[in-house]
């Protein structure tokens, strides 16, 4: 078990035995406010960590000029399994700092295609795995001090830190013949890649909230860019007497700039229980990479998504939420549909 | 219920922090970044937009970027990034098909023609018709890591231009006498693609590497060393590539087990993917495990493809037979 995952794993035994503590009087108050009137950023003293568990099945497609384009269709439709892990703390009323990571594992399949014809016949396919945890995100957000109730205003800054290994693994291609006498063959291409991105990234962001007694209004938009120049492999392959060999190339990379965008409304139905429905989205740009020597850009993408859910208190500590997301347009991207389902564990740990 | 809001007295170092990070985030666009949406597409060049013949038999980038083109009726051409500039018989060349180019180390210009050798030195043209009392019509040129020019002929044999002159290779079989192609390894052996095997000159005598070593048809065409070290022979007879490592010999299959169409040239681009040029069949790319065919409904103009080569900005140039150069900008 690495350094990290001890770390991570001991402030979750410190969280969860800080709930057999008990709390101050006003925690209460704190800890059960209902989802509208809740500000964006944690309270003073609120120690909150959320996880959960997110299923997408990347069904579908976007070309350059944002045609839809089904991966059913062709038998390449992937899935994705996300589990995100945040810790975020008030350690001011106005002034919250944040660590989050995830683990994913996806599996990206191309469609299969033959070369040749009757007899032989050489069959291809390939699979692009991304395993393991992101890069680690440490973040702040500060509270704008507007006592007007209606209007939470926040800004944030954070650095994304590539401390996970996100260099990809040697590949594992094989290639097997089918029948020696027509020269027939199966081509299968294994590309083992990490999810940590492996670039250190800055951000930038602001949100907004609006309550009223039933209904809220957030929104929010980050900016985020790498902050210098990274480094990381691609595998070279060849194929010599039906056996694979590789080299590893080295080569630097940028991940260039994306905005994220976020709107949503929440009405409150009942003082424990709440309905979101939210548009998000997208766009990256001015990313590159020198793989071959030259540098050439990222193809510009963006995706914008819809999603509908729920929240329910469950207890003083415990909050869970379900939402589904649905992908509604975007340009040079896979998409998804996801089904996340979180849990957030709230504690107050000192009172004012 | 009334929250807790603390009163912040600093508002001014708050605002000051987010300036600098705005500063901070900021960035200038980076001119050097190709543009992705340029990349892996086609652009043409024929008689409709500057060259003098669609039919290419050479494509050489010089020193400084500009490419030469030899053609079969239109002399040469030269592309110095923005226009062409022609070179015919009225600007001294001896004959309006031109079979090879290349530079020297003085930078000046080779050209082999159906008549004999150009030389372009300082735009002025000069020309070699015959070396000693003999004829030539080279048909390739190669200058070495040792400044040495190499002369491949059609039927006369293999001569060698350096500090002391002309030089003349004995060889001793006819077929030897036919050059296709000339290219040097990375140990320095110069490699000749003849009709009667590949030769190899080790700085001191010349080798050959044929049928009996393992090459699958003895009328080489072309020779390629790879990234990885091998040498690749094609043929414009056989049924397989020859891919040696050295040691050992392995026959590729051009089209994953199908047999060949003739193989004219090869190049290899900056992802390591060789492109092999073939008479009537287009291109053949191969990433190293599969080949893929490329035709004239990919974006090619003529599926007759002669020859090719790589730029410093890591784009293919192809010559065909009838669709002029197609340059395919992948880096």
């Amino acid at each position: 078990m690495s350094v990290l995952n001890k770390i991570f794993f001991f402030f979750i035994f410190l969280l969860i035995n800080y709930q057999i503590l008990g709390q101050e009087d006003n925690s209460y108050d704190l800890l059960t406010e209902r989802y509208v009137d809740r500000p964006i950023a944690m309270h003073k003293g609120q120690l909150q960590f959320n996880s959960g568990y997110e299923f997408s099945i990347i069904n579908r497609k976007y070309d350059v000029s944002g045609k839809k384009i089904d991966l059913a269709t062709d038998g390449s439709v992937s899935a994705k399994h996300l589990m995100p892990f945040e810790l975020k703390f008030g350690i001011l009323e106005y002034l919250q700092l944040t660590a989050s990571t995830g683990y994913a594992s996806i599996g990206l399949r191309n469609q299969n295609h033959n070369i040749g014809s009757s007899g032989s016949i050489l069959y291809v396919s390939e699979l692009t795995r991304y395993k393991g945890f992101n890069d680690l995100f440490l973040g702040t957000a500060l509270t704008a001090p507007i006592k007007w109730h209606p209007v939470n205003f926040v800004i944030s800054a954070g650095i994304f830190l590539p401390l996970f290994n996100h260099e990809p693994d040697k590949p594992e291609h094989s290639y097997t013949i089918l029948d020696p006498t027509n020269g027939s063959a199966s081509l299968i291409y294994k590309y083992n890649n990490k999810y940590s991105g492996g670039a250190m990234i800055g951000l930038l962001g602001t949100s907004l909230k609006i309550r009223t007694s039933r209904i809220s209004l957030t929104g929010s938009f980050i900016y985020s860019t790498g902050l210098k120049d990274a480094k990381s492999v691609d595998w070279k392959f060849r194929l010599v007497e039906n056996e694979f060999q590789y080299q590893k190339d080295e080569y630097q990379f940028n991940p260039g700039i994306t905005i994220n965008y976020y709107s949503e409304v929440a009405v409150q139905a009942i003082p424990w229980f709440t309905i979101t429905s939210a548009f998000n989205g997208y766009k990256s740009s001015d990313g590159w990479s020198n793989i071959t020597g030259k540098k050439v850009g990222y193809i510009k993408k963006s995706l914008n998504n819809l999603s509908l859910g729920y929240e329910i208190l469950v207890s003083q500590n415990l909050r869970l939420e379900q939402h589904v997301i649905l992908p509604v347009s975007g340009k040079n991207i896979m998409a998804q549909w996801a089904f996340l389902t979180g849990i957030s564990l709230n504690i107050i740990t000192f009172a004012d | 219920m009334a929250l807790p809001y603390y009163k912040l007295k600093n508002l001014k170092y708050l605002y000051t922090l987010v300036f600098l990070l705005i500063i901070l985030f900021s960035c200038e666009e980076d001119p050097d970044i190709i543009n992705p949406e340029e990349v892996n597409t086609w652009k043409y060049y024929n008689t409709s937009n500057g060259l003098t013949d669609n039919m290419i038999y050479s494509i050489k980038q010089d020193k400084s970027g500009n490419i030469w083109v030899g053609t079969d009726r239109g002399g040469i051409n030269m592309f110095d990034g923005s226009k062409w500039i022609n070179y015919t018989v009225y600007d001294g060349l001896l004959s309006n098909r031109v079979y090879a180019i290349d530079q020297d180390a003085d930078g000046t210009m080779w050209f082999g023609t159906s008549a004999g050798i150009n030389l372009l030195i300082d735009q002025e043209m000069y020309y070699i018709d015959k070396i000693g009392d003999l004829p030539i019509v080279p048909i390739s040129l190669f200058n070495d890591s040792k400044k040495r020019m190499w002369i491949g002929t059609e039927g006369q044999g293999i001569f060698m231009y350096d500090e002391n002159g002309f030089n003349y290779a004995l060889l001793d079989k006819t077929e030897y006498w036919y050059i296709n192609y000339i290219t040097e390894d990375l140990k320095n052996n110069v490699w000749f693609a003849t009709f009667g095997g590949a030769l190899y000159f080790d700085g001191i005598a010349f080798s050959v590497f044929d049928e009996t070593h393992g090459l699958n048809h003895n009328y080489v065409t072309y020779i390629l060393e790879d990234s990885w070290g091998d040498i690749w022979f094609s043929s414009f007879e056989a049924e397989y590539l020859t891919r040696y490592n050295g040691t050992d010999v392995e026959l590729i299959s051009l089209f994953n087990g199908k047999p060949i169409s003739g193989v004219s040239s090869m190049v290899q681009d900056l992802n390591r993917n060789i492109w092999f040029t073939t008479g009537g069949a287009g291109i053949v790319k191969y990433n190293g495990a599969e080949m893929l065919t490329i035709k004239i409904h990919d974006g090619l103009k003529d599926n007759w493809v002669l020859c090719s080569t790589l730029d410093k900005d890591g784009n293919l140039w192809f010559g065909t037979l009838e669709g002029g150069i197609n340059v395919y900008i992948t880096k």
